[in-house]
């Protein structure tokens, strides 16, 4: 298997942007106390929101050339960062897009436009299309439309309207649950709603991006009494280093920085968009058909969906143990004391 | 011609060395400054302290390397491990194998940046360094290193010829740091001073030493207190934890040259065909729901 090879291959189809303007990158320096320096850097560029592959990136590219950064190409799905001015306390119009899950995860601009006056719209929009426009295929349609109306600056009221039923209707279609209007009250039914409350509402429905670190922790892995199974433990023997293939050894995988390291390698490559479809076609998963937001979830949901319970049956045909494998109420029993 | 990167670890560079074609030396950790755990790991060939890179100036004044001072400018950036390591090596009086004496002799006459393309450009040490690769299943997005990542350096502190030398691959020469007559007590002089400007910055470091195989000293020890039963011993004790350690080395080696991500995927399989998965899934979304900081603007409501 050479993923090496497969992985690079194939950019991704783009389409024309949802936001773009002229900025600058900055340069970062660690200083001593804990400071970080901000340099603004000469070339002239343009941050870019565009679709790559039905999945939305934000990029900068170099205005002369025309050629995105690689090192400046970000995945961002709704809920995962903002891009926010910061105070210098001068006139800078310096920004940050800052991801929410890492702090030390952020990226900073200038703005490059000769007048300011844009600025602050050019951004609203920016914020809104990346935390708006779920990548997701069809419904996403759906919920995009209603947001790009709101970004294209439609005033909520008259026949093209958007109220907040029909905001949790689009959001229902989408499987989001339904507390997420619950806490909000305050808007009467049939109100126009605001794009600030309409992205409240969106953060507050999606559901926090899941870490493969945490789906198979240690402690998860002990409780769920996989290593118990005598069919799943040979399968699984197989893949450690061939010197090292011991029951003994596969009990302390999880907990060794290089199976740590794998996780962490793979869900950085689920995130990337070229990696994505040849991570499923190399491990021969088939893509689910639930459309989710979180590449992490997409991945899992789609083992889920190729690897039932009947299925291996039917497949593994050396596998007589399934009968015997405890009931799920047990797990969940076993899971509760050593989880804590 | 790429170079990986390499784990800063004992048993990395021990194996690394031992491909090179030395033997006798191994590598042992320093935790401080201390002279008690200076004098543990007696005798001491060089010292190799790395730090996390932040293009710092440093405007200490740099010698051309002196005739029998072997000193080579850095060309490849991670090869820097590599690189310290020969610092140290070729600085000593130690039979080094027949790769590193020939590019000893062969780069004697060469100027500093020319000694860097000397190394760089030996099939045999490349080989033994990019042995460390560590399966990479996934072509990185990230591009070469910047300052932001986490670049890691290595400068080397040895002895020779009656002076102690600095050499960072990354200056024009050597920096004589003064006699050698308590040379380690030198060293830390300098390395100390050096943490001490990251001190506030919480920089990463760590300090490595070369030094005499522990097993050839046990062996040696034991040799000489043969008609003493118990501080034999003692002698034995300590060369069964050395071969243990060794052999931990060995087995930790083989997990970093082995790809783990199929065994990743296998397990979220195996866990999904047992109906497991669904609960570790639920699990994980359930912990990261109950953090408050998972959702910063929906608690303003």
């Amino acid at each position: 298997m050479n993923l090496q090879n497969l992985m690079g291959a194939g950019g991704g189809r783009s389409e024309e942007p949802i936001v773009r303007f002229k900025a600058g990158k900055c340069e970062t320096e660690a200083r001593s106390g804990g400071k970080v320096w901000v340099m603004p850097t000469p070339r002239r560029g343009e941050v870019q929101l565009v679709r790559v592959d039905s999945l939305m990136h934000f990029q900068w590219r170099d205005r002369t050339t025309l050629a995105v950064d690689a090192s400046c190409d970000h995945m961002v799905f709704p809920g995962d960062a903002k891009f926010e001015k910061i105070d210098t306390g001068r006139d800078d119009r310096v920004y940050v897009l800052q991801f929410r899950e890492n702090t030390a995860r952020r990226f900073f601009f200038w703005m490059q436009a000769k007048d300011a006056s844009d600025d602050d719209a050019l951004v609203a929009r920016l914020n809104a299309a990346m935390n708006g426009d779920a990548p997701a295929p069809a419904p996403a349609g759906q919920l995009g439309n209603v947001l790009r109306r709101f970004q294209e600056g439609a005033e909520p009221s008259g026949p093209g309207a958007i109220t907040l039923e029909g905001l949790q209707s689009v959001m229902q279609n989408l499987g989001m649950p339904p507390q997420a209007r619950q806490q909000r009250q305050p808007e009467p039914a049939s109100q126009p709603v605001s794009s600030e409350a309409l992205q409240r509402a969106m953060t507050g429905a999606l559901p926090p991006p899941l870490s493969l670190a945490d789906v198979l922790a240690p402690e998860a892995i002990d409780a769920s009494g996989i290593l118990e199974d005598e069919a799943a433990v040979a399968r699984l023997l197989d893949h450690l280093p061939e010197p090292q293939r011991s029951r003994d050894e596969l009990r302390a995988v999880a907990r060794r920085p290089q199976f740590r390291q794998a996780l962490a390698q793979l869900a950085s490559a689920l995130r990337t968009p070229d990696n994505f479809a040849s991570i499923f076609a190399n491990f021969g998963i088939e893509p689910s058909t639930t459309p989710t937001p979180d590449p992490v979830r997409a991945f899992l949901d789609a083992i889920m969906h190729t690897n039932q319970p009947d299925a291996a049956e039917r497949d593994d045909d050396g596998d007589d143990k399934m009968g015997d494998a405890p009931p799920k109420p047990d797990d969940d029993d076993d899971a509760a004391p050593k989880t804590d | 011609m790429s170079w990986c990167t390499v784990e800063s670890d004992p048993g990395v560079f021990t194996e690394l060395v031992e491909k090179f074609g030395v033997s006798g030396v191994e590598f042992c950790e320093l935790y401080s400054l201390e002279d008690e755990d200076f004098s543990r790991v007696a005798p001491v060939y060089g010292l190799i302290f790395l730090f996390k890179w932040t293009g710092e100036s440093d405007d200490r004044e740099t010698s051309e390397a002196p005739a029998g001072v072997f000193f080579a400018k850095q060309m490849v950036h991670n090869a820097c491990a590599t690189q310290a390591i020969l610092s140290v090596l070729l600085n000593t009086d130690l039979a080094l194998g027949e790769t590193l004496e020939e590019l000893r002799s062969f780069s004697a006459e060469l100027p500093p940046d020319m000694r860097g393309l000397a190394i760089e450009n030996s099939e045999a040490i490349r080989t033994a360094h990019n042995s460390f690769s560590r399966p990479e299943a996934f072509v990185s997005a990230e591009g070469p290193a910047t300052k932001d990542d986490d670049v890691f350096h290595f400068v080397a502190f040895v002895p020779r010829n009656g002076r102690v030398y600095e050499l960072d691959g990354l200056k024009d020469g050597p920096v004589d740091l003064g006699p050698a007559d308590d040379w380690l007590a030198v060293a830390r002089m300098a390395i100390n001073s050096r943490i001490e400007k990251y001190a506030a910055s919480e920089i990463k470091f760590n300090l490595m030493a070369i030094v005499r195989d522990r097993r050839l000293l046990l062996d040696e020890k034991a040799a000489l207190c043969a008609s003493d039963p118990d501080e034999l011993a003692n002698v034995e004790a300590d060369r069964a934890l050395e071969t243990a350690k060794r052999e931990q080395w060995t087995q930790e080696n083989i997990r970093r040259r082995h790809n783990y991500v199929p065994l990743v995927v296998d397990f979220l399989k195996v866990l999904a065909a047992n109906a497991k998965l669904k609960t570790l899934v639920d699990n994980a979304l359930a912990a990261k729901a109950a953090t408050p900081s998972a959702n910063p603007l929906s608690s303003s409501s």
